[in-house]
């Protein structure tokens, strides 16, 4: 027993989405917290990026001794060189999304397919468990409607961590100040697989994509003035035990109840 | 000389929503005719196909169903591939999980359905194995998927990895150009040419569609044993209680017109709920302000809402916009959540809930026996 497994974690640069403001992503903060819990010592810290990234000093703050940065240009990695940084360790966490960019939550599925082994996202908690057949990874995983699942995994693992992980982030300017961070390696650039995103000058808001529809005036006329609201059935008769049937037909009809 | 020109105060009409009579434009009455013509222009007309041509070429939709039916996401992204299609594309549906549904509506052209294949179950390897069997049997030009939590977004995503084409995520417009997603979380777009696979946000596309698909049922191909390299350990519900309310799934509400806090919340807990409430009552001090739901309170999005005591406020309504069913119990037929509710009982809020109550405990050991019979 404690043998602690070796995490790596992958921040991105986060800024502010209305000002602009370079500040640690909040989902990536999350990741490394969770990563620093896990590891203690055997923990690690990376950015693909610019050294000179001012946002990197957040998550120093927030509790990293040191930030690992593989000088990167912005868009063009060469995920394999990033996959050959990382390989040695059991579990690499990443955020779910970052906040600079296209955001697309494309990473950490690319990195793992990089390092052929499984991706888990949505991640709200990690437990290890060490066992004679080795490292057992128990994840938690957000699912909407309040459901949440268990899946149990071998290392090396990558897992994109879900904002709402119960992690605490403590800001101290100290260890802002006295963190370090070093450049190691560099990862030649590569095309990039991403789409070409060409950023409109202006904001606007998206047009919705609806079929055209080949109407008479009439007809438009006439469907405007039909009423929209559907309204359902309404239950007049019978005693308050018949009305309750009533609805607990409706809600076995539609399976809203397990019974 | 002619005779004045005199409007029939008889002529065609229908009754609008409000309650009022709205004259039908261009129809004239002729005695006893008119409550004919009105009843036929009532009916909705059955739409027409989208193609009748063989298709050549393929646009394939892949969606967990949630319950047995597809949300709203599901259906845009559906919605989307049929509106992109040109005549001789078909519109292939894969639906994972269960799916009872007419799919034509949808605009699907071809659906298969893997009931066994449920968003609750995770089981990536053998899911990728399915979508890799269809897209080698039909080529799609295009794929979408709905950019969700429940399974799909994670699927699209792995499919990007694993396949060398483009694609895209988080699409907030798309055309048969080009598609645009928030670029930075801002307010700006960033546009691009329309890629291969393409992840929908929820509203990039209206679902409402003037034509049907053909709508044929397929079978599923068999992919053989997957070997998973993770374990899934199963689902474990969080107590409604102490989950987020916009998380919720099943939500009974309170209103002015309830007086026992109590049983409501007795109510909501054999049903498994989590409780919300109307302006009104929590400024009456029934529930904290955490409970609120509505324009000045929480925005939900549960599967069942179920109204007890309220009247239905627009500001109420603005909160419970994307609830799927929405039940409601009052004593007032002319609330206007009656407009909105799907099922409507007329009853005393407190009696009505100690029957449901009641109704739902010999319910559940009903079916606690017969589980027990059966096992
Ligand atoms: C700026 C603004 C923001 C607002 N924001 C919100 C908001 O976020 N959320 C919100 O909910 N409201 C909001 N409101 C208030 C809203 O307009 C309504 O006043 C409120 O929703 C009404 O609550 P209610 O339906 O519970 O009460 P009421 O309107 O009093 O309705 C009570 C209903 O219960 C029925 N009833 C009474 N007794 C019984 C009984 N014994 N059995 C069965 N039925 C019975 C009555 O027939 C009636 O329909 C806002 C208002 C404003 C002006």
């Amino acid at each position: 027993m404690g043998d602690v497994p070796s995490v790596a974690a992958l921040v991105s640069a986060g800024r502010h989405p209305l000002t602009g403001v370079p500040r640690a992503c909040r989902g990536d903060a999350v990741a490394m917290a969770l990563g620093r819990a896990l590891a203690g010592e055997k923990f690690a810290l990376f950015h693909i990026g610019s050294v000179d990234e001012p946002s990197l000093r957040d998550y120093l703050a927030y509790g990293a001794d040191k930030v690992e940065v593989i000088p990167a240009n912005k868009g063009d990695v060469d995920i394999n060189a990033v996959a050959d940084v990382v390989k040695n360790f059991d579990i690499v966490l990443t955020g779910t999304r970052a906040e600079v960019a296209a955001g697309s939550g494309m990473f950490p599925y690319m990195l793992a397919h990089a390092m052929a082994c499984p991706v888990v996202t949505n991640a709200l908690d990690i437990r290890v468990d060490q066992s004679d057949t080795g490292t057992n990874v128990v994840i938690s995983q957000f699912l909407p409607k309040g459901q949440r699942r268990s899946i149990a995994s071998a290392t090396p693992l990558v897992i994109a961590v879900h904002p709402f992980a119960a992690a605490t982030l403590k800001y101290a300017h100290s260890r802002r100040v006295s963190g370090t961070i070093n450049v190691i390696g560099s990862v030649s650039a590569a095309p990039a697989r991403q789409p070409s995103w060409a950023v409109e000058a202006a904001p606007r808001r998206p047009v919705r994509l609806k079929a055209a529809e080949k109407q008479a005036g009439h007809a438009r006329l006439l469907s405007a003035i039909v009423s929209e609201a559907k309204g359902g059935v309404v239950a007049f008769e019978g005693t308050t035990v018949d009305k309750a049937q009533v609805v607990l037909n409706y809600l076995r009809e539609h399976r809203l109840v397990d019974f | 000389m002619n005779p004045p020109k005199r409007i029939d105060p008889r002529r065609a009409y229908r009754v609008g929503p409000q309650g009022l009579r709205r004259i039908v434009l261009g129809e004239i009455s002729v005695n006893g005719t008119t409550s004919a013509t009105v009843e036929a222009s009532r009916r909705p007309k059955a739409k027409p196909l989208r193609t009748t041509i063989q298709p050549t070429k393929w646009h394939m939709v892949v969606a967990h169903s949630y319950r047995g039916r597809l949300d709203d996401h599901a259906r845009e992204a559906i919605a989307c591939a049929a509106i992109l299609a040109e005549p001789d594309t078909g519109v292939l549906v894969v639906v994972l999980g269960t799916f009872q549904e007419d799919p034509s509506p949808l605009g699907a052209d071809r659906i298969a359905i893997v009931d066994d294949l449920d968003w609750s179950r995770y089981e990536p390897v053998r899911e990728e194995a399915l979508v890799d069997a269809f897209l080698q049997d039909y080529c799609p030009e295009h794929i979408f998927l709905p950019d969700n939590s429940l399974g799909d977004g994670d699927l699209g995503r792995r499919l990007l990895a694993k396949q060398q084409s483009s694609g895209a995520t988080h699409v907030i417009e798309i055309d048969r150009k080009h598609i645009a997603i928030v670029w930075s979380s801002g307010n700006r777009l960033a546009c691009a040419p329309l890629p291969r696979i393409v992840l929908l946000d929820p509203g990039a596309v209206d679902a409402n569609l003037p034509f049907v698909g053909a709508g044929e049922k397929i079978a599923v191909p068999s992919t053989g044993l997957a070997s998973e390299r993770c374990v899934d350990l199963g689902l474990a519900p969080s107590k409604p209680s102490e989950i987020a309310l916009e998380e919720a799934d099943f939500i009974v509400s309170a209103g002015n017109g309830v007086h026992s806090i109590a049983t409501l919340e007795e109510l909501a807990r054999s049903l498994d709920a989590a409780v919300g409430a109307s302006r009104v009552a929590v400024d009456d001090g029934k529930l904290p302000r955490s409970k609120q739901i509505g324009a000045s309170g929480k925005t939900v999005s549960a599967t069942t809402y179920f109204a007890v005591g309220i009247s239905g406020a627009v500001q109420h309504l603005q909160g419970i916009k994307s609830c799927r069913h929405v039940i409601a119990v009052n004593r007032d037929p002319g609330a206007p959540i009656v407009k909105r509710a799907d099922l409507t009982v007329i009853a005393d809020a407190e009696e009505f809930m100690q029957a449901l109550i009641t109704r739902v405990a010999q319910a559940r050991e009903q079916s606690e026996l017969k589980g027990d019979s059966n096992g």
